[in-house]
């Protein structure tokens, strides 16, 4: 038996103790020692190395193929120990953590057996080196893939199972057959219960990514109604009737940086309203079929604004040069990117023409607000700015717009304020705006409209 | 840049600026290049509800008893002495510390009902009562200071120590201007008020301290020229003050990049400013084509440069040209004696003017988003200071309570905040300290009052300062 021999025989235990572990050991959702806990912990920062040098592989063989850099071939045997060692320990540590740190779920098993696998690829990998190039280059090519699908899976766990195709472009999704929208699963619950439009979405934001039917963490899921009144390992979180006997309460109310607090692991904590609205709805019996709009005085959480504009960002060129080439400011409205853009011209208002407004219609969708008081536009501009979609405020005082002009204003769906001091706006010309559904101020200061 | 020409203090100083600076760039967006403290950094935070604000401030400290904080119970305790568990070991000025007794002394003046917030209003602001709808009473309002210098520069840069940037070159350099050809901050002060006891006010109120000098306030004169030199002399014309001008800034920029100060760069800044200023001051200031309706509504008073009412006019005129920040100031507010005498001819003075300010702005559409800041820099004794009869009585400081209002720009129309004593004395529910009330406005305008910060003397500098100053929710609309 030679060196390499004995080598690949040692090697090969701890692969068959970790399949060994995997099938009379799986992680069932209970928490165990913290020792255990505590290396288990380090899987996540070790298994950076095995992916790193495995794909080390692939590119020094093709770098060695060159007689002139035959030293990175042999160089190559090496790095492939290196990988085999990382690779058999990181699954070891990988297991400790799923089975001390209570996780459970089918995303879970599917990751421990990958890299368990993965073990074994890299054995048999490291084994055919020497033996048959074209084996060889197979098996390095099926492990790499491998790794890239298990690493996958790590990545869903870590950070959740849309952590790479959540913020993809829409052309991507379809190629990748995903859906058009970014899915948060299957909404559960009618959006004319209670549960189903107040409840869920918080459990949405704040539990589904370590409670879900792909990973439930405590044996506890929270995707489903019959999943939140069915408990954890340790029996129901939600005492119908009982808000504050109920351990989702408990949990999701302690101080931050208690040890039981949930969300663990300093992901945001819920709101005082979001805890409110779960306790109002568990104290009023928890019920699926509960109306809406049942409890009075529950608080409303508010989901994000819709986005003022889109994001300006990628204009950031075409707006620096227009700003420079027209004598007119686009300044941002607040650091927040789609907040929007001021079309600002206090500087020079008299270079405010029509010509400039024209200029800005390829930004149009990303300004809205428009200081245009005492500059040379007319009529001609309320033409292009007819097509700014998102424009909120737009100020005209003391501008030559006539009357009739104002029509074209009609189309602008957003537009809350309108300013036309000292414009010749007439009644007939105002009353004509009133079907923009957004307009609330329409001021007419000095104007035929105010006589 | 050579170094080696640099004077160790301003190296030292610089590598401290430019790592500020970096910070600070950070947190903006669009923060463009330069030098420390220099330029706008990208803000607002937040989407904001004013653009820009206007304070009206009332130098020498209105007595909120005689105005806007009614206390009906007073007219009986005429004379009697204020309970000492009122005063409670509270150290007075030395103008009255020594008094025998302290007197209540009830307003001489009757208070009415006003608008469909039914709040009283003194009969000494007829003008204020008619719009009174518009305005965010705060009537607990509260400072650290007693004497005037401290609480003066406590309200403007939010410190009573010298050298603190104050509100409007804060804006100024967190916000930037609006209209390049105008400063970012203006200061109008108003004419004094004959017989009116007037404290003196100093530039350092609308100070830059550590900021870059274009960033402080640039004063408009009350009387004469608004800004003095903007004509060119006899035998100079336009064309060859612009080569000159261009000369000078040529100069300093040499000079700036051979030590690299920063005052040199705020010095090519003002430069520039002024020669812009040279056609859009004029412009700015003449009123001629104002239209009847603006006289009908300030008063002909505001006729005449420098009166109060006219710096209202010149603060509506510069709103619409894009002036962040306008502060006009009113001396005369320091009723120690007389109060009887001299308070009916400060409100005459100011009453219609802050009316018609904020009326103005509310029919040009501009009030939505300009916030009006009405108030002196503490409040008055409830007890007289000196000899007390029905119709003669003085007003000594008093930093416990005072009232303040906001108009426009987001704040809450016709709501009053917080509650004083029965002798407008001490606070009984909802305080509001100096620094609260300017993280508020900094709210306001969009700004994160813990993010505007700049690094000066090895402290993240804030208007607010270092104790934990809150956003007064219940005055945002």
């Amino acid at each position: 038996m030679n060196t390499r021999a004995r080598l690949a025989l040692v090697a090969s235990l701890p692969i068959v103790a970790l399949f060994c572990l995997l099938i009379f050991a799986p992680p069932d959702g209970l928490e165990r020692a913290s020792l255990a806990q505590f290396f288990g912990h380090f899987h996540p920062l070790a298994v950076h190395m095995p992916i790193a040098l495995l794909l080390l592989v692939p590119l020094m063989e093709i770098a060695g193929v060159n007689e002139r850099r035959r030293h990175i071939h042999a160089a190559a045997a090496f790095v492939l120990g290196l990988v085999l060692i990382a690779a058999i320990v990181t699954p070891l540590l990988g297991w400790l953590l799923a089975w001390s740190a209570g996780y459970e779920g089918a995303l879970v098993t599917r990751h421990m057996w990958g890299g368990a696998s993965l073990a074994a690829a890299c054995w048999l990998t490291w084994l055919l080196r020497g033996h048959s190039g074209r084996l060889y280059a197979i098996a390095l090519v099926a492990t790499v893939g491998l790794m890239a699908w298990t690493g996958y899976r790590g990545g869903q766990l870590a950070h959740g199972e849309e952590h790479l195709t959540q913020h993809m472009p829409q052309a991507l999704r379809s190629l990748f057959g995903l859906p058009a929208i970014p899915g948060d699963g299957a909404p559960d619950g009618d959006p004319a219960t209670f549960y189903g439009a107040r409840v869920a979405p918080i459990l949405r934001e704040h539990c589904l990514q370590c409670h879900s039917a792909e990973k439930h963490r405590g044996g506890l899921r929270l995707g489903t109604y019959a999943s939140l009144m069915h408990g954890g390992k340790d029996g129901p979180v939600i005492v119908a009737g009982n808000a504050m006997a109920s351990e989702l309460h408990r949990r999701i109310s302690l101080p931050a940086g208690a040890k039981d607090v949930m969300p663990a692991e300093g992901k945001p904590h819920l709101s005082a309203a979001e805890i409110r609205l779960l306790d109002l709805w568990i104290a009023a019996g928890a019920s699926a079929s509960l109306p809406r709009d049942a409890i009075a005085g529950a608080p409303h959480i508010m989901g994000p604004e819709p986005p003022s504009a889109p994001d300006y960002r990628p204009q950031q060129q075409q707006i620096a040069s227009l700003e420079a080439a027209l004598g007119i400011q686009l300044v941002p409205r607040s650091q927040v990117p789609t907040d929007g853009l001021i079309l600002r011209t206090a500087s020079f208002p008299a270079r405010a023409n029509d010509a400039a407004i024209a200029r800005l219609v390829p930004l149009g969708p990303f300004i809205v607000d428009a200081e245009l008081a005492r500059t040379a536009i007319t009529d001609a501009a309320l033409k292009s700015l007819a097509s700014f979609a998102n424009l909120r405020r737009l100020d005209l005082s003391y501008t030559a717009i006539t009357a009739d002009g104002l029509h074209a204003l009609v189309a602008l769906k957003r537009l809350e304020t309108l300013n036309l001091t000292g414009t010749a706006a007439n009644a007939a010309a105002v009353a004509g705006l009133r079907s923009n559904p957004a307009l609330e101020h329409v001021y007419l200061f000095q104007t035929p409209a105010a006589d | 840049m050579s170094a080696s020409r640099q004077s160790r203090r301003l190296f030292i100083g610089q590598v401290g600026g430019v790592l500020g600076w970096a910070g600070l760039a950070a947190l903006g967006a669009a923060g463009a290049a330069g030098p420390a403290g220099a330029q706008s950094i990208g803000l607002p935070n937040i989407a904001p509800r004013a653009k820009r604000a206007i304070s009206l401030f009332m130098s020498g400290a209105p007595p909120q008893m005689d105005l806007l904080d009614y206390k009906p119970g007073l007219a009986a305790l005429f004379d009697a002495d204020l309970p000492d568990s009122v005063r409670g070991s509270q150290i007075l000025t030395g103008m009255t510390a020594g008094q025998s007794r302290f007197p209540i002394a009830p307003s001489y003046w009757k208070f009415a009902q006003y608008g469909a917030s039914g709040r009283w209003v003194s009969d000494l602001l007829p003008w204020t009562s008619r719009m009174i709808d518009e305005l965010t009473l705060i009537h607990t309002v509260n400072t650290d200071a007693i004497n005037h210098e401290p609480a003066i520069l406590l309200m403007n840069t939010g410190n009573m120590v010298p050298g603190k940037p104050s509100l409007g070159a804060w804006l100024s350099f967190g916000l930037g201007n609006m209209n390049e050809n105008l400063p970012a901050f203006v200061v109008l002060n108003s004419r004094l008020i004959a017989g009116a006891d007037n404290q003196p006010i100093a530039p350092r109120l609308w100070g830059s301290g550590f900021l870059s000098s274009e960033h402080a306030g640039v004063a408009f004169r009350s009387q004469g020229d608004p800004v003095l030199y903007l004509n060119d002399p006899a035998g100079l014309s336009h064309d060859m003050r612009k080569k000159l001008v261009e000369g000078i800034n040529a100069v300093n920029q040499l000079t700036y990049q051979e030590f690299g100060d920063p005052e040199t760069h705020a010095r090519i800044k003002q430069y520039e400013m002024a020669f812009r200023m040279q056609t859009s001051v004029p412009e700015l200031t003449n009123t001629g084509k104002e239209p009847q309706s603006t006289w009908d509504l300030y008063g002909e008073d505001a006729r005449v440069p420098g009166t109060f009412a006219y710096n209202c006019l010149l603060a509506r005129r510069m709103a619409e040209r894009g002036v962040r920040f306008t502060q006009i100031y009113q001396r005369g507010w320091d009723v120690h004696k007389n109060v009887v005498g001299n308070l009916p001819k400060l409100c005459a003075a100011t009453d219609r003017g802050c009316y018609a300010l904020v009326t103005d702005l509310k029919r040009r559409g501009l009030l939505d988003d300009t916030l009006v800041i009405w108030g002196g820099e503490f409040g008055r004794t409830v007890y007289s200071q000196g000899g007390l009869t029905k119709d003669n009585y003085g007003r000594d400081h008093h930093p416990r309570c005072f009232t303040m209002w906001l108009a426009g720009g987001g704040a809450k129309l016709g709501y009053s905040h917080g509650q004083t004593d029965e002798f407008s004395y001490n606070i009984v529910a909802d305080g509001v300290h100096v620094r609260d009330l300017n993280a508020t406005v900094l709210h306001l305008l969009g700004i994160d009052h813990e993010k505007l910060t700049f690094r000066f003397q090895g402290l993240d500098q804030k208007l607010t300062g270092v104790i934990p100053a809150k956003i007064v929710t219940e005055l945002l609309a």
